[in-house]
C-alpha cells in the first residue's frame, strides 16, 4: 500500500530571521495533536541523519514560509481552509523551537507547496508519544493520552498571531450533511 | 418507518497532494476508536478545515488506513 512520506529538503526556500511562517487554522486542535503524533514515525530517517537517539520521537507541525510568490491565498489552493495564523521565525527561534525544511508526499505525489514547506518541531525527546494509549480502545485512556500532549502544543499556539481570514472565494464542500 | 443511514466520519488531512493522489490516510490514533473501519467501507472524511469528502476505505497497514477519495 502506498503511504505518506517526508524527506529533508535541501532545495527551495531557506529561512532567514525576517521570514514569517504560516499555519492554517485547523478547526479541531485535538486533530492537530493527533495528526502530529500519527506522522511522527515518518521522521525517523531524518532524525537518524540529525543524530537523534533511536528512542527519541518528534512532534512536527506542518507550516509554510510566506514569500512574494507564495502568498497565503496561493498556499491555500487545493485546500478548504478559511483562515490562518502567522508567526515570525525569529519568535520561534528565540523560544528555542527548531524549524526543519521538509518535503512531504502522498503516495509518490509531491505537495506542490514543498519548496516553502517546513516542520515546526513542537517537541523532541524520549518516550514523547504515548502511542499505545492513543490507540487504546478505551476512550478515557485515549483522552488522557491526548491531554498529555496538549501542554507541548500550547507553547506553540501561544506564539502564533491572531487568526486571519483567507482572501479567496470559498470552494464549497463535496459533501456536507448539515447543508 | 424510515431507514436512517449514518455514515462513519473519519478525520484526515486533505490537501492538494491528497487530491492529486486520490488518497488520504488516517492512523488509528486519530480515530475515536469506535468507527470499526473495514476495507470496502464507505465513509466521510472530515478534513482539517471541517469540510466533508466522500471516500472508501481501501487499505490498512501499520495502523494506517488508506482512504480513496471519490472523484
Amino acid at each position: 500500500m502506498p503511504d505518506l512520506s517526508v524527506v529533508w529538503r535541501d532545495w527551495g526556500h531557506r529561512l532567514t530571521s525576517g521570514d514569517d511562517l504560516l499555519q492554517f487554522e485547523v478547526v479541531d486542535r485535538n486533530q492537530v495533536m493527533l495528526r502530529s503524533a500519527a506522522v511522527s514515525g515518518l521522521y525517523r530517517l531524518i532524525q537518524d541523519e540529525r543524530d537523534h537517539p533511536p528512542d527519541w520521537q518528534v512532534l512536527p507541525l506542518s507550516c509554510f514560509a510566506v514569500t512574494g510568490p507564495w502568498t497565503p491565498s496561493r498556499l491555500a489552493e487545493g485546500t478548504r481552509f478559511r483562515a490562518y495564523r502567522r508567526v515570525h521565525v525569529s519568535t520561534l527561534w528565540a523560544a528555542k523551537f527548531e524549524v526543519w525544511p521538509t518535503a512531504t508526499f502522498t503516495d509518490a505525489t509531491a505537495d506542490p507547496r514543498n519548496e516553502v514547506h517546513y516542520d515546526l518541531i513542537v517537541a523532541a525527546g524520549e518516550n514523547l508519544i504515548p502511542v499505545d494509549e492513543l490507540r487504546s480502545t478505551a476512550k478515557p485512556v485515549r483522552q488522557a493520552a491526548r491531554e498529555r500532549l496538549r501542554p507541548l502544543f500550547e507553547k506553540v499556539w501561544a506564539l502564533l498571531g491572531d487568526e486571519q481570514p483567507l482572501d479567496r472565494p470559498h470552494e464549497g464542500s463535496t459533501m456536507n450533511p448539515e447543508r | 418507518m424510515a431507514d436512517t443511514i449514518t455514515k462513519v466520519v473519519v478525520p484526515a488531512a486533505v490537501g492538494p497532494a491528497e487530491l492529486a493522489a486520490g488518497h488520504a490516510y488516517v492512523d488509528d490514533m486519530e480515530l475515536e476508536g469506535d468507527e470499526n473501519l473495514q476495507v470496502g467501507m464507505r465513509v466521510e472524511i472530515k478534513d482539517e478545515a471541517g469540510e466533508f469528502f466522500a471516500a472508501t476505505v481501501t487499505g490498512y497497514r501499520d495502523h494506517r488506513w488508506q482512504l480513496t477519495l471519490k472523484p
